[in-house]
């Protein structure tokens, strides 16, 4: 492993990103995966999270010879409302496996104004 | 600062006098960016890192309203300046538990929501609040994508940032020095 990559590097990481459908979470996750890590996309529009998740998988497989199910991952869910993200957390956990990174990227308003 | 440029999922402006505040509205914003945005996520996720010694790692969204008062968004602003606020209680109560805390501060980005306010989508030219933007940039830009893609690398990577918890720090082409 390269000096650079023990630094930077997050093969075997686990991020969840909520807001997983906006604009900057998509660079956010898409610099995760490139970097290694495994990416798992929540949030509230079903739309949004399918787009994002797609063009993560094409890019996944584009770099990489890593299978995107084990990769990538995502959820519908409101971040607002606590049993929800409970629920979200326990499915993520049994479909996916432990996140150790979480990235807060859901706003009331694409940041920045 | 010319329009706010942001709109709640009702299609409600957040832009206003202070007196005329919508308070539900201003409930809203918080909701959306205090407890969707940062408590409950990290609340549940957090607690069982704490549970099962998983060193994890919590990075958040702030904003320049979380350092700089953008006039006449006042939810936003409020929310914002809760995040860079928070991000630092949180990092001090998780740091025992090898839990670290931080936030990225964007600066001016084009997103989906705010492309409208800042672009004139007819023209392709900078909209009156996008030049106000823009010359109030140091860099003379809006921020982009890949901008934010290092600092997420570096700011999540223990080897790299293992030692740092409870900073904002701004990507923001030095919007805030200006």
């Amino acid at each position: 492993m390269s000096y650079l990559e023990e630094l930077f590097g997050l093969r075997g990481r686990r991020s969840v990103i909520t807001g997983g459908g906006g604009v900057l979470a998509g660079f956010i996750a898409g610099a995760s995966l490139r970097a290694g890590a495994g990416v798992s996309l929540w949030g509230r529009g079903r739309q949004s999270i399918d787009s994002a998740y797609n063009k993560l998988f094409a890019l996944l497989e584009d770099t990489s010879k890593d299978d995107p199910q084990s990769r990538i991952h995502r959820f519908i869910v409101d971040t607002a409302v606590e049993n929800d993200v409970n629920r979200a957390f326990k499915s993520t956990l049994r479909e996916w496996g432990m996140p150790d990174i979480l990235i807060n990227a859901a706003t009331g308003a694409r940041d920045p104004l | 600062m010319g329009d706010a440029g942001y709109t709640d999922k009702r299609g409600n402006r957040g832009k206003g006098s202070f007196v005329k505040t919508d308070v539900g509205l201003f409930e809203e914003i918080l909701r959306l960016n205090l407890c969707a945005g940062f408590l409950v996520p990290t609340k549940i996720i957090v607690s069982r890192w704490i549970e099962e010694g998983v060193k994890g790692t919590v990075i958040n969204i702030a904003s320049m309203a979380s350092c700089k008062l953008l006039s006449g968004i006042w939810a936003y602003d409020a929310a914002k300046a809760g995040v860079l606020n928070l991000t630092k209680a949180y990092a001090k109560e998780f740091a025992p538990h090898g839990i670290r805390v931080n936030a990225i501060a964007p600066g001016f980005f084009l997103g989906k929501q705010n492309r409208t306010f800042l672009i004139d989508e007819k023209t392709g030219k900078l909209t009156e609040r996008g030049r106000t933007v823009i010359d109030r940039t140091p860099f003379g830009r809006f921020g982009k994508g890949e901008d934010l893609e290092g600092v997420v690398l570096f700011l999540v990577s223990s080897a790299a940032s293992g030692f740092i918890t409870g900073v904002t720090l701004p990507v923001d082409g030095g919007y805030l020095v200006s």
